[in-house]
């Protein structure tokens, strides 16, 4: 039996609001299929499964606001016999609490003062799953039976397991949930609702990483005009829609610069560094009503420019359009946010917690650029790498910029 | 239009890529107020398009319009006034 349990999306989120199911108990269920809608400060997430099995059990209904780690829906795996027929939703989880809440119980959720940084760690899938399995299976069951939430339980038992003392006792004190329940009428609260909610969770986010993470900078220019005249010509020879922009570019260069300097590519988690073997770019999305995304485009180095380019296209209509699915924004490894054309021409980001670098790209200008003993008009770009001192110095971080610098030279093999 | 356009054709087809060029940009920036946009506004700073935006609206104004607008006309398409200019005039018979 496994949990389905309520993600974490990313460093800034605490709770969220499941918006709908979109299996059913009984389903079969596979690996990255959508299990669930969730509305968060950062639009209605589709939620996807990392497990292979059947719905055993429904265990919160639409409507409801739980905290990061909840169970949602329990999943019986190959091999396990179906539960019995009872208790399926027990009550209490089924039962939309407090329907009818008003819209600013969103917002009282999220503004809640910022936790200490350990109680506000992003959790990692696993730690997430430790936390929820940390209660003795007969507290699990009465946890169930008594509608208590066992995310707001005290364990009193070995190593902080929760026991069914623990339960009753919860149950006796009527134990709500930690962050307050919303309505469904709450969870399509306005945009202005939500521009709110993302300016708290960009703050919260962005307040922990400037506190946490001792932030070094880097800034090169790079000569584009190898670049330049490379995608004039490719475009030049394609219809519109297959047409592809400088930005991609830059971020499949980023990507392969992360072979020659992979200790960028990682987490920061538990007082340690933690190297990620794939490399997900995170692409920022800014958001025209205000506020901005961080979609990964996964498996960056091994994708053709075409394929990044769809999934650049596509990332940003429904990062826009508030549909991103839970892998896109919690999986990226690193960020690379681009101002673009009519922007500025540097931009020194902010880490992504728990990330260790954040690349940034200016407009690509004409300068100009001494070569070869002479002096020319040229494309340049200005790029710049913030990165975390406890994993990385401006040694190492000059030559993953260098690295970009050269991939950038040889457009054609990008 | 002033009446002294001597072609109704030629006025008709601005007319239809005004509509159409309108209507993609709607899509792309659907809080914008499009009855405010001069004819010779810069189209990416009056509705801050970024370069992905610009290029879905290349690509929609060219199926709109029933043809692919090659990537080096592209900079003549800055404008409304620009859409119109260039479109009209090579693709007068617009679909």
């Amino acid at each position: 039996m496994r949990d389905f349990l309520m993600p974490s999306l990313g460093a800034d989120m605490e709770a969220g609001t499941l918006v709908a199911w979109r299996k059913r108990l009984g389903d079969v269920v596979h690996r990255g299929d959508i299990m669930a809608e969730v509305d968060t400060a950062k639009g209605v997430i589709e939620v996807e499964i990392f497990a292979e099995g059947v719905v055993d059990g429904i265990l919160v209904e639409p409507g409801r606001r739980v905290p990061v780690g909840t169970p949602l829906a329990r999943l019986r795996e190959a091999g396990e016999p179906a539960a019995a027929a009872v208790a399926r939703a027990p009550e209490a989880f089924a039962a939309p609490v407090e329907t009818g809440e008003l819209p600013t119980a969103a917002v009282a959720a999220v503004a809640r003062p910022v936790p200490p940084p350990a109680a506000q760690a992003s959790p990692s899938r696993r730690q997430v799953e430790a936390a929820a399995w940390r209660a003795s299976p007969s507290a699990r069951r009465l946890a169930r039976e008594r509608g208590v939430d066992l995310t707001t339980v005290t364990g009193t038992g070995p190593r902080g397991t929760i026991t069914e003392a623990d339960v009753e006792q919860a149950a006796a004190a009527g134990s709500a949930p930690s962050a307050p329940p919303e309505s469904a009428a709450a969870a399509a609260a306005g945009a202005a609702d939500r521009l709110a909610r993302m300016r708290r969770t960009i703050a919260a986010a962005m307040a922990r990483s400037k506190r946490e993470i001792p932030h070094y900078y880097l800034r090169t220019t790079i000569g584009m005009h190898r670049t330049v005249a490379w995608l004039a010509d490719e475009n030049d020879r394609r219809p519109a829609e297959r047409r592809l922009l400088p930005g991609v570019l830059l971020l499949k260069a980023t990507a392969l610069a992360l072979r020659e300097v992979p200790e960028l590519n990682a987490a920061w988690e538990h007082d340690g560094v933690v190297l990620r073997d794939v490399v997900h770019v995170g692409v920022a999305i800014s958001l025209r009503q205000g506020g901005l995304v961080v979609a990964a485009l996964h498996d960056t180095q091994s994708r053709s420019l075409d394929s990044l380019m769809d999934g650049l296209r596509d990332v940003t209509a429904r990062g826009r359009a508030g549909r991103l699915r839970s892998s896109e924004l919690s999986d990226s490894t690193i960020t690379v946010t681009s101002l673009g054309e009519r922007g500025v021409e540097s931009v020194y980001g902010v880490i992504y917690p728990p990330q260790v670098a954040l690349v940034g790209f200016g407009r690509v200008v004409d300068r100009p650029w001494a070569a070869d003993g002479g002096l020319f008009v040229r494309p340049v770009v200005t790029a710049t790498l913030a990165a975390d001192h406890r994993v990385t110095d401006g040694h190492r971080g000059g030559l993953f910029l260098d690295a970009i610098d050269r991939l950038l030279q040889e457009p054609e093999r990008l | 239009m002033s009446g002294t356009t001597p072609d109704a054709g030629a006025i008709g087809a601005e007319r239809r890529v005004r509509e159409a060029a309108l209507k993609v940009l709607a899509g792309i920036a659907p809080e914008a107020d499009l009855a405010a946009l001069a004819d010779d506004a810069n189209l990416r700073r009056a509705l801050d398009l970024d370069s992905i935006d610009f290029q879905n609206f290349v690509i929609g104004l060219g199926k709109a319009v029933g043809t692919d607008i090659p990537e080096r006309d592209v900079p003549r398409l800055t404008t409304l006034a620009g859409c119109v200019a260039y479109l009209a005039s090579r693709h007068g018979a617009v679909s």
